[in-house]
């Protein structure tokens, strides 16, 4: 990829990163107002889950929309399809490294039941990341073809996701650090994540080319 | 520098949007491409920039293949018209980030010029592009092929809502921007008569098929209207390519075109009439009238 697609996709990835980590500290936020006292300590702990469901928000977003105005606009500025398929793809990894990495960074230094728990349930939190980057894009592709089946999948998506963050940010202070022990076998989680990722990110993959390759530029 | 393209073909269903073009444009020249609406002038102008995917055919840039070649894209700039709905998101992008995201993605961007035009304009950057008026869509589409500085830089409707100020500021710049650079620029524009005098070659285009790429000055040397009595204008054009005649009553109007060597008969008992560029489009597009 040259340099210039490089600069703008980078800029891209770090807008999408500030609207999930914005997205973050807006749960903790809302999470710490109305936790006791006692539980402060918990909802701090559990930030890589503020983050996770953050930026899962916003990769849904952000990738259903590249489709839909980014990509016909730097083709229209003269990218390559090529570039653009690798500047996507680059930008919401940059998502999900960055998410996970802070993540990690935020368990490594803390002690405690909260964090170990944590880390064994990175690679789950990643696969989260990663299946909300295929969603959203496999929604834009949809939409790009079914216009109103796409709206109504994003609305779903979306109402789903955002209401189980709502619930679990509002109801309990004492729920966040609890998610793995809720969740039961760890292991079965993570290969059942890991097999639905895989589909998807084929999926995504295959058409997400197919389509750069056949798409005209509308602006 | 020369960009060609081959038996170029862009079809959709049953309808050939772009019919076999073949067509060569040099570097250093300014060339208008006019159509009736439907003609197939965006839909090529997208072949030509790899902005869409021909059916068939080849784009070439001094013989290296545009598609998906970035040297080669390098050099060109299609400034498309900015019809911004719903749909496609872009409605809630500002100026100043569609211009930066233009600055990113043109190697030869001038910054400098970008700003004064934007100033020029009083283009508000701060504003969302679903916020402008037409007028102001088509400012953004100037600024950004005026400042792009691509050797074949391609505009789509430019003057499309502006006021007569700005395009007459507009067909200032482009010949500033020109004569100080020797640029290609290819503009698509209904507004004809006002781009005749920038323009050195036209292109026409009539359903998506090439119907004739030809200097101005020389196309208008040889367009003549003759009109008349009816028997007299048919005698005084016969032999001469012909194109729309008008009847009224005992009375005809044809318009022809000269070739080499050709000359109306003018002992006949006619009026001969240069004619202007749009004249001769709606001569060659316009619905012909059987005489």
């Amino acid at each position: 990829m040259r340099e210039r697609s490089f600069r703008f996709w980078r800029r891209y990835a770090l807008e999408l990163l500030g609207v999930g980590l914005g997205a973050a500290l807006f749960f903790l936020i809302i999470s710490a107002l109305g936790a006791q006292p006692e539980a402060l300590t918990g909802v701090f702990m559990s930030v890589p889950y503020y983050i996770m469901m953050g930026c899962s928000f916003a990769l849904v977003l952000c990738c259903f929309s590249i489709h839909i105005s980014y990509i016909p606009l730097v083709l229209a500025m003269g990218s390559t399809r090529r570039e653009a398929f690798w500047g996507f793809l680059l930008c919401r990894t940059a998502v999900v490294v960055v998410a996970v990495a802070l993540s990690l960074l935020v368990w490594a230094f803390l002690p405690g039941d909260v964090a170990r728990d944590g880390r064994k349930l990175l690679p789950l939190l990643c696969l989260i990341l990663l299946l909300a980057a295929n969603l959203g894009s496999l929604m834009g592709l949809i939409y790009q073809k079914w216009r109103g089946i796409g709206v109504a999948l994003l609305a779903l998506v979306c109402g789903a996701v955002g209401g189980g963050c709502a619930m679990l940010v509002m109801s309990d202070s004492y729920s966040v650090p609890l998610f793995p022990s809720r969740i039961g076998p760890l292991g079965w989680w993570t290969a059942m994540g890991t097999v639905l990722w895989l589909l998807m990110a084929a999926a995504d993959l295959l058409l997400t080319r197919r389509s750069l390759r056949r798409s005209e530029v509308k602006l | 520098m020369k960009l060609q393209c081959t038996d170029l073909v862009k079809t959709y269903g049953y309808l050939n949007a772009v019919d076999h073009v073949d067509l060569t444009l040099e570097q250093g020249k300014i060339y208008g491409l006019i159509g009736r609406n439907g003609a197939g002038k965006t839909t090529l102008l997208s072949l030509l920039t790899a902005q869409n995917p021909a059916t068939s055919g080849e784009v070439e840039l001094d013989g290296q293949r545009v598609w998906e070649n970035r040297s080669a894209l390098d050099h060109l700039c299609f400034s498309r018209e900015l019809n911004i709905s719903p749909e496609t998101g872009l409605g809630n992008i500002k100026v100043k980030e569609y211009l930066r995201i233009a600055s990113v993605y043109y190697p030869h961007w001038d910054a400098g010029m970008a700003q004064r035009l934007v100033a020029l304009f009083r283009l508000p950057v701060k504003k969302k592009l679903q916020k402008l008026s037409k007028g102001m869509l088509s400012m953004v589409t100037i600024v950004v092929a005026l400042a792009s500085k691509a050797e074949f830089t391609f505009l789509d409707e430019p003057v499309a809502g502006l006021d007569v100020v700005a395009r007459d500021q507009f067909y200032k710049l482009l010949l500033e921007e020109y004569s100080a650079t020797g640029r290609t620029f290819v503009i698509s524009t209904h507004i004809i008569e006002e781009a005749a005098d920038v323009l050195e070659e036209v292109i026409i285009l009539r359903e998506g098929k090439l119907l004739m790429v030809e200097n101005v000055q020389d196309l208008l040397d040889s367009a003549r209207y003759v009109s008349g009595r009816a028997e007299e204008v048919d005698a005084a054009v016969t032999g001469l390519e012909i194109h729309h005649a008008e009847s009224m009553g005992r009375s005809k109007g044809v318009a022809v075109l000269l070739r080499q060597g050709q000359a109306i008969d003018e002992s006949r008992d006619v009026t001969v009439q240069p004619m202007s560029l749009q004249k001769v489009f709606v001569a060659l597009c316009g619905e012909e009238e059987k005489a």
